[in-house]
């Protein structure tokens, strides 16, 4: 058949297409309709955080109808989408009534047309100093649970550890840097300037993002298709968020970690096939940071929605009023985030130095329970914990 | 290349049969201001307060060492500024 007749044949298939297509984007629920989309809060997050905004979402929306309503970005972008009260428009992420993260991974999208909505809270999961913009008296950051990083191999790799020299020449100087078998930029999967995965690990290995080599990809998802593809595995390496990297451990291994001035490399976890992000939490393994979560707050430091800070308070693991109805620390934990109550060690800066930590409430028994089980005591109050005291069901020492 | 649980020094009662350094005692090949790129047994920390202790603290977590070859590295065993 000529090319011309195959043409004119597929043209009411194709404008039958073209119909449906735009009917299903027709289809797509308005975001700011309450019958569907009732109380929504609109967050500008990580991609590293996607998984936490479908645990939390799917608690908040079946016990307290709040709706979470995202779009997924830079950490960098994030902020100033917020500091500048940009406007949220298009397709954004959302979760429904019913939802069930296990049979719908992706979570649907509704619509949100010009001028758009600004966002509500804003996160980066770096320090704000890692960004260009500086925070408006406005806006308030609250700490939220930890985030490791990891340096990524396709499984096929045989390479089981990186120090930080190793990659300080392997990214910062690409092929250039000598440093076998990490010898193709080609094979170096990395992320765009403004992603804070690639901000905290250049912090932790001294090669500021902008210098990084490599080539850039845009969704933590993506890099890791990419890399488990990669057709020359042993050269490949790429970085994603810990958590991120924990949902593709069939296909990728995360390297274990020296950093500068330590004698041994370490896995976020205890060990290569553990859950537990032990060497995190003790300070063994350098390359974290803490979440931020930003809203605005009026002249008197109230926030201008109250229910954000209500949804912010939930993510970094404060009191509210009146209490949740589900175990506020689950979400994050259940996604490979580290709430801070469950941290030995601290920071103050972007890729700085330890110091020991105390937390003033500590949930390290029922962080260790839900990742690795625990032999702390179960408890329903505190009458059964001697001098310590009963927190989210186990008793700790303070 | 070697993996090994270090589970060489975790507990004080140990620490003599282990060969561990009491608190403040370990070598420290990275507060010279080299870099340890060795895979040799540097000690651990049992008390650890500073940012080197933490890093290096005592523990039963799976260590990987590795023996690594930079051939940009310079004599004295710093790094050179990046490109």
């Amino acid at each position: 058949m000529p090319a011309q007749s195959k043409l004119r044949t597929a043209a009411p298939l194709v404008a039958l297409f073209v119909s449906l297509s735009g009917a299903a984007a027709q289809a797509e629920p308005a975001c700011d309709d309450p019958a569907n989309v009732p109380n929504p809060i609109y967050l500008t997050v990580g991609d590293t955080q996607v998984n936490l905004m479908k645990e939390l979402g799917k608690q908040l929306r079946d016990s307290e109808s709040v709706t979470l309503i995202w779009r997924a970005t830079g950490s960098c972008t994030n902020l100033d989408t917020l500091y500048g009260h940009a406007k949220l428009t298009g397709n954004l992420s959302y979760i429904p009534a019913g939802y069930d993260p296990v049979a719908t991974p992706t979570p649907p999208v509704c619509t949100i047309a010009a001028p758009g909505v600004e966002a509500d809270i804003a996160n980066s999961i770096v320090f704000l100093e890692g960004c260009p913009s500086p925070r408006p008296a406005d806006v308030v950051d609250v700490l939220g649970p930890v985030q490791g990083f990891s340096f990524v191999v396709p499984t096929a790799s045989s390479q089981r550890a990186i120090t930080a020299e190793e990659a300080y020449f392997v990214f910062g100087f690409g092929m250039d840097g000598q440093v076998a078998p990490w010898l193709d930029n080609k094979q170096l999967f990395v992320r765009p300037v403004t992603k804070g995965t690639i901000i905290s690990m250049g912090a932790s290995i001294g090669v500021p993002a902008a210098r990084w080599r490599g080539v850039q990809v845009n969704l933590s998802q993506d890099l890791a298709s990419m890399l488990a593809s990669s057709a020359a595995p042993e050269s490949a390496i790429g970085i994603l968020g810990s958590e991120v990297y924990d949902g593709y451990r069939s296909t990728l291994k995360a390297l274990a970690f020296r950093a500068y001035k330590q004698h041994h490399a370490y896995y976020p976890d205890s060990t290569a096939t553990s859950f537990d992000k032990r060497n995190v939490r003790d300070g063994h393994y350098h390359m974290w940071s803490y979440t931020h979560w930003l809203l605005h707050v009026d002249a008197q430091g109230r926030p201008v929605k109250a229910l954000a800070r209500r949804v912010v308070d939930l993510i970094a693991g404060n009191a509210v009023q009146p209490p949740p109805a589900f175990e506020p620390l689950a979400p994050p934990v259940h996604v490979g985030l580290i709430p801070q109550c469950a941290m030995k060690v601290q920071r103050a800066t972007e890729g700085g130095d330890f110091s020991l930590f105390t937390p003033a409430e500590p949930c390290g028994c029922y962080f260790e329970d839900r990742v690795q089980g625990t032999q702390c005591k179960k408890c329903v109050d505190s009458s059964v914990c001697g001098s310590g005291f009963c927190r989210h069901g186990f008793c700790e020492e303070r | 290349m070697s993996v090994r649980g270090s589970a060489s020094c975790w507990l004080g009662a140990l620490l003599l049969l282990a060969g561990c350094p009491g608190p403040g005692e370990a070598t420290d090949g990275g507060s010279s201001g080299r870099r340890d790129l060795g895979a040799t047994d540097l000690g651990c920390y049992p008390s650890p307060r500073t940012h080197v202790e933490i890093l290096n603290a005592c523990t039963t977590a799976q260590a990987v060492d590795k023996t690594v070859t930079l051939p940009l590295l310079r004599p004295d065993g710093t790094l050179p500024p990046l490109p």
